[in-house]
């Protein structure tokens, strides 16, 4: 069956038995869970047994890109990476911009599927419809930017869009991610672990063959028409955002009392503006640039001219950068953190994994949990730029005692540890992204009830703030989201969030782009897919997809034996208030997240005592089989 | 062209190739295209420049490359294209591509006056990086971005300290 928007190909890689078969796309799964990650979700739901480990060859590794990527869709330009994650040992995904996931679906691919796992070092060269896996050896042991060079030079095209790990995968280092782009990291959950478990190194993409458009003249009036209200319903956020990218969070946070300071001990930091994006821009960024189709441009290419780290350049420096090495680790020398943002980026390392396991370390360190010897002698004082840099070194190449240490990731370091595990910041084992959710109660709740793991992306609950009280009520049915430190309304917000986000992520849209205008969450999904696949597409239906799409991840879990004791934030917001900034005295009281979070439930129509997903929600969503899966191992809740 | 500026987002290449195949989005078929040193930082979309004495019209054996009288821009006329492609070879700017599917070259023809590449770069970031004006215009309006750039640098070097955006 030939389809428009997406490439109709499933391509299915066997790594033990170095086979290639492609496979045309179910119009089914188009329809019920539209593409990038919501193919991955139901690829990995069904086919990854329960209980496996996640190195195990029984694990799959899945790359995705949505029907829209690869066309004049704004910001459709990304790709989700799928897997059982070493970080949770349950559901795991993470996604990326650049131009890589375009590339793959310009050479006629929506899906490929990793299998098995191969005992010598591999790449796979996707040209077209030629395919072939290679011998990597002599690329194993080269770090990011090396191998990407390597492959464009000796398959020679500078052209090629290549995505690979770096030393950090290749040694199972849990918070190893995939790079494209040389800067672009699909970082969360520990997938370029998983990469290196299955010993490839490297996926290689030139594409001729390009995305087949159903109405080409209705996507180009929708697309004019979705920049337009950006630029006018948004214009200070398209202006800023466009200049200054994620690093003007900085300042923003540090206002809202919510930038994560001292491994998350604070929501302010005293030094936070010699670490804001305005001043990034004016000292460090040379240049602006931009993922596949985007309309801001947030990235920018930086180079640090002078003093001890002259001489770096890199891109990509997001406010995971700025904030994570910066203020969550008490640390205001802003090159420092250009300096080990790149160095993340060549050994393979995911930002927020590595500073949050990084801020973990250091107050271990402070308390004493951790000793010199742990640390081989390095001293993990808050603020110490040059310490933060070996021990990344150390991570990635899981040298000494300190790399071995670090290589588990601040949660299943943390367990060794005893007394440190208050001290590492995760949420069914996975790293937050820098939101402090003491003052943003919507965000800790979207964080505790993230599929992945603690996420904000996962749920992003921007309209906490954009909607107004009437935009509200029509789209998620309360007025009241609005209040920040009310619980009232809160679960409906996230979990409609949640719905969205997975259609946004499915379609391999950049959340950001959605940001400025209800208009673009609600009605450009529908009006995109549409023209671009050609057949109808509501409002209504898209909403369906992305709840199905969760429920599903959700099930995911639920069948690996996660329930509601996973769905809730570290003891440390509940117990410490924040001491410092405008919300100085606040914490999560601990009883009011238990109401917000019944009320999910209840809005997602789950068991309210254990979160288990109901028979009733599942079979309205189309997911019978899965509902009578899980009664089999009397995993299914109970409806009220 | 303003190519410092150019953020390497594709846009003209994909919009081009949508217009010009009439559905198909695929840069490889698009007749302007970026040209990217990632680790550098650089993009840099190249497109035709319709030279004033265009080596790809001195070489064509069969006269199908002209020059419109309206845009003045070079054109090929595809019936007498015999697909030498000759005028690839000679262009020293890789501005022009082969359509497999028809046999014959093809190149930016600036969609008779109304360039699609232009237009989305324009609309996508303001105030865009490829623009297309008269030509007796492009000094003029040169002069006057380099001034601009000129101004502007010295407007932040005076504001230098202060760090504050909205």
């Amino acid at each position: 069956m030939e389809f428009y928007g997406w490439s109709g190909t499933t391509l299915r890689v066997n790594l033990e038995k170095g086979t290639i078969k492609k496979e045309p796309l179910k119009e089914e799964l188009a329809l019920n869970y539209v593409g990038g990650r919501g193919f991955n979700s139901k690829i990995l739901y069904d086919e990854v047994p329960q209980g496996i480990d996640p190195f195990d060859p029984e694990n799959k590794l899945i790359f995705g890109t949505g029907p829209c990527t690869g066309t004049i869709v704004p910001c459709s330009g990304r790709w989700t990476v799928t897997a059982k994650s070493p970080t949770t040992d349950a559901f795991g995904d993470a996604n990326a911009g650049g131009h890589w996931g375009a590339e793959l679906k310009w050479a006629g691919y929506d899906v490929i599927v990793f299998e098995g796992n191969s005992k010598n070092p591999v790449y796979l060269f996707i040209d077209d419809n030629n395919v072939q896996l290679a011998k990597a050896d002599d690329l194993w042991g080269l770090d990011v930017w090396e191998t990407t060079d390597a492959l464009k030079e000796k398959l020679g095209d500078p052209d090629l869009e290549v995505a690979c790990i770096g030393p950090a995968g290749e040694r199972l280092s849990l918070p190893a991610c995939v790079i494209s782009n040389y800067t672009r990291g699909a970082g969360k959950c520990g997938m370029g672990a998983v990469m290196g478990s299955k010993k490839l190194k490297a996926i290689v993409v030139r594409g001729t063959k390009g995305v087949r458009v159903a109405h080409p003249e209705e996507l180009i009036k929708v697309v004019e028409e979705s920049i337009d209200i950006l630029k006018t319903e948004d214009k200070w956020w398209f202006e800023n955002f466009s200049k200054y990218g994620t690093p003007i969070f900085v300042m923003l946070f540090q206002h809202l009392g919510a930038l994560p300071t001292y491994n998350w001990r604070e929501g302010w930091f005293e030094r936070a503006e010699e670490l804001s994006g305005e001043l990034l821009y004016n000292k460090y960024v040379k240049k602006k640039r931009a993922c596949n189709a985007c309309v801001y441009h947030c990235s920018a290419y930086c180079v640090v001219d002078e003093g001890p780290y002259a001489g770096t350049v890199g891109e990509g420096v997001e406010y995971e950068a700025t904030g994570g090495f910066g203020s969550k680790l008490g640390n205001a020398d802003l090159a420092s953190t250009i300096a080990a943002k790149t160095l993340c980026d060549k050994l393979g390392i995911d930002l927020i994994n590595c500073t949050d396991t990084l801020g973990w370390a250091m107050e271990s360190y402070e308390k004493g949990f951790l000793t010199k010897e742990d640390t081989d002698g390095l001293d993990l004082s808050w603020g110490n730029p040059d310490a933060i840099l070996e021990a990344i070194r150390r991570m990635g190449y899981r040298e000494g005692n300190l790399g071995e240490i670090l290589a588990r990731g601040s949660r299943k370091a943390a367990r060794e540890k005893k007394g440190s595990d208050y001290y590492s910041i995760t949420i069914k084992g996975q790293q937050m992204g820098l939101v402090e959710p003491r003052p943003m109660w919507a965000w800790g709740l979207g964080f505790a009830t993230s599929t992945r793991g603690g996420d904000h992306l996962r749920t992003q609950p921007a309209p906490e703030f954009m909607f107004t009280p009437e935009e509200a009520e029509k789209f998620i049915g309360t007025p009241k989201i609005s209040d920040r430190f009310g619980w009232e309304g809160k679960g409906r917000l996230v979990a409609w969030c949640q719905n969205i986000r997975a259609i946004n992520d499915s379609l391999e849209n950049c959340k950001y782009f959605f940001r400025g205008s209800p208009r673009l969450y609600v009605e450009f999904p529908a009006k995109v897919l549409t023209a671009t696949t050609g057949y109808e597409w509501t409002y209504e239906k898209v909403l369906e997809c992305g709840e199905r799409i969760y429920n599903v991840e959700k099930a995911y879990n639920v069948r690996e034996g996660l329930g509601r004791q996973d769905d809730y934030l570290p003891e440390r917001f509940y117990k410490e208030p924040l001491s410092k900034g405008p919300f100085a005295g606040t914490v999560m009281p601990k009883e009011k997240f238990d109401l917000m979070l019944e009320e999910y439930y209840k809005v997602r129509d789950w068991d309210q005592k254990t979160g288990m997903p109901t028979r009733r929600a599942l079979k309205r969503l189309g997911l019978e089989k899965i509902a009578n899966e899980l009664g089999k191992v009397g995993r299914l809740g109970k409806a009220e | 062209m303003d190519a410092d500026q150019c953020d390497g987002c594709r846009l003209c290449e994909m919009m081009c190739s949508l217009v010009k195949t009439g559905g198909t989005i695929s840069p490889v078929k698009a007749r302007v295209r970026v040209v990217k040193i990632e680790t550098l930082g650089i993009d840099v979309p190249m497109i035709c420049y319709h030279c004033e004495d265009p080596p790809c019209k001195a070489v064509c054996p069969t006269a199908a490359i002209y020059r419109s009288g309206e845009t003045d821009a070079v054109l090929v006329e595809e019936s007498r294209c015999i697909g030498c492609r000759e005028c690839m070879v000679a262009c020293p700017f890789g501005a022009i591509l082969f359509d497999e599917s028809k046999g014959v070259v093809a190149k930016c023809d600036l969609c008779d006056g109304n360039p699609a590449c232009v237009k989305i770069c324009e609309q996508a970031h303001p105030p865009g990086v490829i623009h297309y004006i008269r030509s007796d215009m492009s000094e003029k309006d040169k002069r006057r971005r380099a001034m601009y750039k000129l101004q502007e640098a010295a407007i932040k070097s005076r504001t230098a300290s202060k760090s504050s955006a909205s």
